[in-house]
C-alpha cells in the first residue's frame, strides 16, 4: 500500500491504518526504537505509543513521506522512554555512546537557557545541506537512528575506524558551525 | 544547550535526510552493491592480467623450446591433428602442442566481447567511468554473469487485472528493484518482439510473491514472455 493510501486511512479513522503501518513500517520502526532503548519489551511500548500518536495526529496532518514521519515519532518516544529508564543512572548501549560522542559539541551541563528546539534544527539542516551524501547518510544513521558503528560500517563497506573518524571529524564540524551560529558551546 | 538538547534537535532534521538514510534500514543500500562490484572487479583486474601473465609465461617457457627442439615451424603446423592424434603421441607430436595455446585463447576472448556487449542499461549506468572500455572484456563478463546470477528461474506467471504474479523458484535477490525486465510480445509463428521493458522498482509491487503492475503497459490479449535478467517466463492475457 501506497503512503497516501495509508495516511487516507488515517484520516477517514479506519482502525486498519493501523495495520497497514504495522506492515510496511513495523519493522522499520522496531528498528529504531531498538536501536534506543535496546529491550524488546521496551520497543514494543515505543511502537504502540507510536501508532497512537501516528492515530492522534494524522487527521490534522498530511505527512508525505510517512517513514521519516514515523521515525521521529518513534525515536521521541523511544529517547523519552530511554531517559525515564536510566535518569538514576548512567545509560547503556548505543544511545550512551551516541551521547556521549555529542558531548564533543554541546557537553553535558545542564543551564537555564532554554533552548529552541526548532531554531538548533534548522541550524543542524543548515549543517547537514552541507554535507555530501554519504557523511550525511552516515551522520544521520548514528546520531538520529542510533545505529552501532558496526553496522554502519558494515553497510557502506567501510571499516569501522574510517567511520568513527569521519564521525569525529563531522562533530567538529557541526560544532564550529553552530558556534558560527551564535551557540556558546 | 547540552548533548541531551542537541539528540532532541536532531529529531527535528528534515523528512528526506531520514528517509535517505533509512534506505539503508528497510532496502539495500545502492552503495552496497557497487561496493561489491567495485571489490569484484578490483579482484578481476589483478586476477585476470596474472592468469594471462602466467599463460604467456608457459607458452614462452615450454611450448617455444620444444617446437624448437622439435625444429618444426609454427607455421608449418596441421590445424587439425591436435583432434586426431591418439592421446599418447600428443606430447611428441608438434601440432597439439602448439594448438592448445592458441585456440583458448580466441574463444573467451570471443565470448567475453559478445557478453560485454549485452550489459543492462542500470548497470552501464553505474559503471564508473574509468572502467569504461578496456575492461569491458573478461572481467566484465564474469561480473555481469555473477551479478546477475542470483535471479533464481522463473517457474510460471498469472496476469489479472494488470497485475503479473510470477512464482520464482528460489529466493529473489537483494538487489531486485535494480534489474531490468523486459516484456516480448509472442506472435503466432512464435517470434518474439519486445513490447515494454525498464527497471523492476517502477512495477514492483511486492516481492513475496513476486508481482508487477503492468497496467501501465496496456497490453492487449496475447501470449508474452517476461524477462529478467535472462530468466525467462511465459504468460498470457
Amino acid at each position: 500500500m501506497q503512503d497516501h493510501e495509508i495516511v487516507d486511512l488515517y484520516w477517514a479513522r479506519m482502525e486498519n491504518a493501523i495495520t497497514e503501518t504495522n506492515v510496511k513500517y513495523g519493522k522499520y520502526c522496531r528498528k529504531i526504537a531498538w536501536n534506543i532503548v535496546e529491550n524488546a519489551e521496551d520497543s514494543e511500548e515505543c511502537i504502540n505509543d507510536t501508532y497512537l500518536s501516528a492515530w492522534n495526529t494524522m487527521p490534522e496532518e498530511r505527512p508525505d513521506l510517512l517513514a521519516p514521519y514515523l521515525a521521529t515519532i518513534v525515536r521521541n518516544h523511544a529517547l523519552t522512554l530511554y531517559r525515564k529508564t536510566h535518569s538514576q543512572k548512567r545509560g547503556a548501549g548505543q544511545t550512551a555512546l551516541a551521547l556521549d560522542e555529542l558531548t564533543e559539541v554541546a557537553g553535558t551541563s545542564s543551564t537555564e537557557e532554554i533552548v529552541d528546539l526548532s531554531l538548533l534544527s534548522g541550524h543542524i539542516n543548515d549543517f547537514l545541506a552541507g554535507l555530501s551524501n554519504n557523511d550525511r547518510i552516515i551522520f544521520v544513521r548514528r546520531y538520529f537512528y542510533v545505529d552501532p558503528l558496526s553496522a554502519i560500517a558494515a553497510e557502506l563497506s567501510m571499516s569501522e575506524s574510517a567511520v568513527k573518524s569521519l564521525l569525529f571529524r563531522l562533530r567538529q564540524k557541526l560544532k564550529d558551525h553552530l558556534m558560527r551560529e551564535g551557540y556558546e558551546l | 544547550m547540552n548533548n541531551q538538547d542537541l539528540m532532541n534537535a536532531i529529531s527535528g532534521i528534515r523528512p528526506e535526510y531520514i528517509e535517505e538514510a533509512a534506505l539503508e534500514l528497510h532496502a539495500r543500500p545502492a552503495q552496497n552493491k557497487t561496493a561489491k562490484i567495485t571489490s569484484f572487479r578490483k579482484t578481476l583486474l589483478i586476477a585476470v592480467p596474472a592468469a594471462a601473465a602466467a599463460f604467456i609465461f608457459l607458452a614462452v617457457a615450454v611450448v617455444i623450446p620444444i617446437l624448437s627442439k622439435l625444429g618444426m615451424s609454427t607455421a608449418s603446423a596441421p590445424a587439425d591433428s591436435a583432434a586426431t592424434a591418439p592421446a599418447e603421441a600428443a606430447a611428441e607430436a608438434p601440432a597439439p602442442v602448439y594448438e592448445e595455446p592458441s585456440a583458448p585463447e580466441e574463444a573467451p576472448v570471443y565470448e567475453a566481447e559478445e557478453a560485454a556487449a549485452e550489459p543492462e542499461a542500470a548497470y552501464e549506468a553505474e559503471a564508473p567511468s574509468d572502467m569504461a572500455d578496456a575492461n569491458k572484456s573478461a572481467a566484465g563478463a564474469a561480473e555481469e554473469a555473477a551479478f546477475f546470477a542470483e535471479m533464481p528461474d522463473l517457474e510460471s506467471a498469472v496476469y489479472e487485472n494488470g497485475i503479473l504474479t510470477v512464482d520464482c523458484r528460489g529466493p529473489l535477490p537483494e538487489n531486485i528493484k535494480e534489474l531490468e525486465f523486459t516484456i516480448y510480445e509472442t506472435d503466432a509463428d512464435g517470434t518474439e518482439q519486445s513490447c515494454a521493458e525498464g527497471t523492476l522498482d517502477t512495477v514492483l509491487v511486492s516481492e513475496a510473491p513476486l508481482s508487477l503492475d503492468l497496467s501501465g503497459f496496456e497490453l492487449r490479449s496475447g501470449t508474452y514472455v517476461l524477462d529478467i535478467a535472462g530468466k525467462r517466463v511465459e504468460f498470457s492475457l
